[in-house]
């Protein structure tokens, strides 16, 4: 051996360090520093006049900024902009895009966020682990314009941590083309001569909760049996279902349906709205075996520097106009009753066209996914499913 | 040693062992301490020592003793190992072109193997998708030259040309520096002394650069293993890698003790992988350290 070969190890420290210096040329984190603007008074950034519209509530303990974490296209910019030109708080967002995200972030403490959006299940955890302030309804009167059915859910009987932010359902999305006498049940997804029909042109949500519920439903059982027997012939159908998948998505569904890559989807309602209103094909129905609703929720972190201006803004996002205009940007269901005369007309027209529209037949057959202590075995099905 | 030596050495070692402990050694550690500890539903962990999780991962599920954890972990050592191959084979011939050329075009062309990296790996695999879709490039360009569409996306396949693509630069550059130094009057003498091409190759271009192609493995096959992006969006998350498996355990399942006992079997699989490579290179005479 001549010396000059160089040895293996300075070769990969060669290689990664021309690896390291390239990657960290890119990167950037979004998240608000933990520390930033404890309760400044709003006085540099606010408006003309001295004296504030009502509902920005007390100068005095508004603060310069608000921390807001939330869903991809969860928010209208706009509404934003609006509520810093009136009152003087500038919003900023930063995006999650799953529960655990949400809950690993609090969990680490210091988040710095002031107003966060968890779903139903996570709420429970969220306040089980201590990590929600209870809320000051003195500063949020416009609860009274929630719709009273949406109000207790078993997450947060009395509201205490909690205001419903938008709803939807779990369903079966498909393309009229395909199915021109439409869709009713969950064997078009899950009997295999059927879903076959379409094979490569069928997903499902890469979900545990959702696919493995769904299929459970499908047989008959709840959306939460954690029976190990029931779980294991859940588990047989999601794999004879696999072969004829494209493959599991949860994240770009709405795309996919519009671009009709796909023509049968597991998915909800609200990414299903959207690609119906770019692809009227695209239609939703909730199968009569039924399925999951699901509800995400106004909530502030118990470490939250910024309470009071998070519950005002709250209380700005339940008003009727402003609730309109959220709705009309998002297209999802709404639980802001006095909103629903404000509505844009096509947001209605949207989901009774497209097949959304809950009525209390459909409700009757929606089942909440609820956490215990023995829904780790949703993991291990969901494990087998995508190992074999 | 003087104390003036021994100050100068705190200083230049210093920064880079303090960064290793911190973000390397101490991280490491809290994995292999929460891997036995007790799960808290709704994530996080309890201060409850508890090796259930150990248990889990080898237990047999449906009397099965390969369980589908360990499908998983096989799955993906089988298509580091795969993509680690393939990389080889087009890696090689490309890194001994570039380094057979004149000095300057030789930069040019390393500069060419590294451009990729100038755009996220993740706007890249998405670019793959497009290629590979039903509808996509390839399909487009196959139908209007009078071929049949042909089913890659959401496949292994699909898979293994994101990995294989991802992963030819960490291939070529180690195999490239381990080229260029090659004496290639060594070559000559051995043709001088009647060996042919084949002989050659084996008997003196191998061996010599051999210690680039450990390292070229050694830099694919690891980061593939824990791939995660590629089996999502080129297979369609249809068939889960080891990273696929973490995700899912300090994600949706929220079983934080189960994912760092994953990740410690994983390392030690790793290490042991890498210090039986070092030992036979030892052996070969090749004191690699």
């Amino acid at each position: 051996m001549t010396k000059t070969v160089r040895s293996p190890l300075s070769l990969m420290i060669l290689s990664l360090s021309l690896v390291f210096i390239l990657a960290a040329c890119g990167g950037t984190d979004n998240a608000p520093a933990a520390s930033n603007g404890e309760s400044a008074p709003a006085s540099n950034s606010a408006p003309a006049t001295d004296v504030l519209p009502e509902f920005c509530g007390d100068p005095s303990k508004l603060s310069a900024e608000l921390h807001f974490f939330n869903w991809a296209d969860y928010m209208d910019e706009d509404i934003m902009a609006q509520f810093e030109e009136a009152c003087g708080v500038k919003v900023t967002q930063d995006i999650y895009s799953s529960n655990e995200d949400l809950i690993a972030k609090l969990q680490a403490g210091n988040s710095g966020y002031d107003l966060v959006i968890p779903s139903d299940y996570a709420v429970q955890i969220l306040i089980n682990a201590g990590l929600l302030r209870p809320l000051d309804m003195a500063n949020i009167p416009n609860v009274v314009n929630i719709d009273p059915n949406l109000m207790g859910m078993y997450y947060d009987p009395e509201n205490t941590y909690s205001i419903p932010y938008q709803w939807g359902t779990t369903g079966i999305a498909y393309n009229v083309t395909a199915y021109p006498d439409g869709v009713d049940s969950w064997a078009a997804l899950f009997d295999p001569a059927q879903v076959c029909e379409q094979k490569g042109f069928a997903s499902m949500l890469d979900d545990e909760r959702e696919s493995i519920g769904a299929t459970l439903k499908y047989l008959g059982y709840s959306y939460n049996d954690t029976d190990p027997d029931h779980q294991a012939q859940a588990r047989d159908v999601l794999l004879a279902q696999k072969e004829c998948l494209a493959g599991y998505n949860s994240d770009n569904y709405s795309q996919t349906l519009a671009g009709e890559e796909v023509m049968i989807a597991h998915a909800w309602s609200g990414g299903t709205a959207l690609a119906h209103g770019e692809n009227e094909n695209v239609k939703f129905v909730v199968p009569k075996e039924g399925s999951a609703i699901y509800m995400e929720n106004m909530t502030i972190p118990a470490d939250a520097s910024n309470a009071y201006t998070a519950e005002i803004f709250i209380n700005y996002l339940l008003s009727p106009e402003i609730g309109a205009q959220l709705s009309n940007y998002i297209y999802y269901f709404s639980p802001n009753l006095a909103s629903q005369p404000l509505l844009d007309p096509t947001y209605h027209a949207l989901l009774e066209s497209g097949g959304m529209v809950v009525d209390d037949e459909i409700r009757s057959r929606l089942e909440w996914i609820k956490r215990d202590d023995q829904s780790i075995i949703f993991s291990d099905t969901w494990t087998a499913v995508k190992a074999r | 040693m003087t104390q003036r030596r021994k100050a100068l050495l705190a200083f230049l070692l210093g920064p880079g062992a303090g960064w290793l402990l911190l973000f390397f050694l101490l991280p490491g550690a809290l994995v292999i301490v929460y891997s036995i500890l007790t799960r808290k539903d709704g994530g996080g962990v309890e201060w409850i020592v508890d090796f259930s999780s150990y248990v889990k991962l080898f237990s047999p599920t449906d009397g099965a003793v390969i369980n589908d954890f360990m499908v998983i972990f096989a799955r993906s050592l089988w298509w580091a190992a795969l993509t680690s191959f393939v990389c080889l084979l087009i890696g090689y011939p490309l890194a001994y072109f570039i380094a057979l050329q004149p000095a300057h075009v030789r930069s040019t062309y390393l500069f060419l193997v590294l451009i990729p990296f100038w755009t996220n790996f993740l706007v890249r695999t998405y670019a793959w998708k497009f290629i590979l879709n039903n509808n996509g490039l390839l399909n487009t360009l196959l139908q209007d030259w009078g071929f049949e569409r042909i089913a890659i996306i959401n496949t292994p396949t699909a898979v293994l040309i994101g990995l294989v693509y991802g992963s030819l630069p960490f291939m070529v550059l180690p195999l490239y520096a381990s080229i260029e130094k090659l004496d290639f009057d060594l070559v000559e003498a051995a043709q001088d002394l009647g060996a042919n091409y084949l002989s050659v190759f084996r008997r003196i271009i191998l061996p010599l650069t051999a210690p680039g192609i450990g390292a070229g493995i050694v830099l694919v096959f690891i980061p593939v293993t824990g791939q995660y992006i590629v089996p999502t969006i080129l297979g369609g998350g249809k068939v889960a890698m080891l990273g696929n498996l973490l995700a899912q355990q300090f994600g949706p399942a929220l079983n934080w003790p189960f994912g760092s006992a994953i990740s410690v079997i994983f390392m030690v699989l790793l290490m042991a992988a890498v210090v039986f490579y070092l030992r036979s290179e030892n052996r070969d005479g090749e004191a690699g350290l």
